[in-house]
């Protein structure tokens, strides 16, 4: 599944470090998550929609 | 480094508990039954110990699983353990029939969960060239 959180941490001018804290998830989580490599659970979907105000359908985009 | 949160603390003391108790009895077996010739239940109990030591691993790592939050890392620990337990029960199978048939020579069956082990290693790579990370059970 592809997504926006490289350009969605970028616009903010955050660090996975930081993303990762603010999800309470670790850096290698958020690595995975932004290069497609792992598709986040529903409960960490929304949890990271929510830190950015948008919907998930907003940040995760279908194949 | 980053600082280890407290399910890998806690792995990692249990582990260091587990092998420590591990060393100590199986010397102490080895003293105990070869040279000073305890026999019967003692020696029974004595040696029951470094096995239950061994298979104290297998309930560390599912622990790490229960208690890892973050749900990638739990992800690869159960990658990792399910590569671990492909390896050691196929060479346990393979090694198996060769020795039936007088092929190859005895191997202890001991020694299937410590290529277990090893097979955690194969693991942490597979989830490296997969995952881009080796995850955090070693």
């Amino acid at each position: 599944m592809k997504n926006r959180l490289r350009v969605l941490r970028a616009e903010r001018e955050w660090s996975q470090q930081d993303l990762a804290d603010r999800l309470e998830v670790s850096r290698q989580s958020v690595n995975a998550i932004e290069t497609g490599k792992y598709d986040p659970s529903l409960p960490l979907a929304f949890r990271i929609a929510d830190l950015f105000g948008m919907t998930i359908e907003e940040i995760f985009l279908r194949d | 480094m980053a600082t280890m949160k407290a399910p890998q603390r806690r792995y990692v003391r249990r582990m260091a508990l587990a092998m420590a108790i591990y060393v100590a009895s199986l010397f102490l077996a080895d003293h105990l039954i070869e040279d000073r010739g305890v026999s019967g239940l003692a020696a029974y109990a004595l040696a029951l110990v470094p096995g239950l030591c061994v298979a104290s691993i297998f309930w560390i790592v599912g622990r790490l699983i229960v208690e890892q939050d973050d749900e990638f890392l739990r992800m690869l620990i159960v990658r990792q353990s399910l590569i671990a337990t492909g390896l050691a029960f196929t060479g346990a199978a393979v090694w198996g029939f060769l020795e039936q048939f007088d092929l190859v020579a005895h191997v202890d069956a001991y020694w299937w969960p410590v290529w277990w082990c090893f097979g955690l290693g194969a693991g942490g790579l597979a989830n490296r060239i997969t995952h881009g990370t080796w995850g955090n059970c070693w």
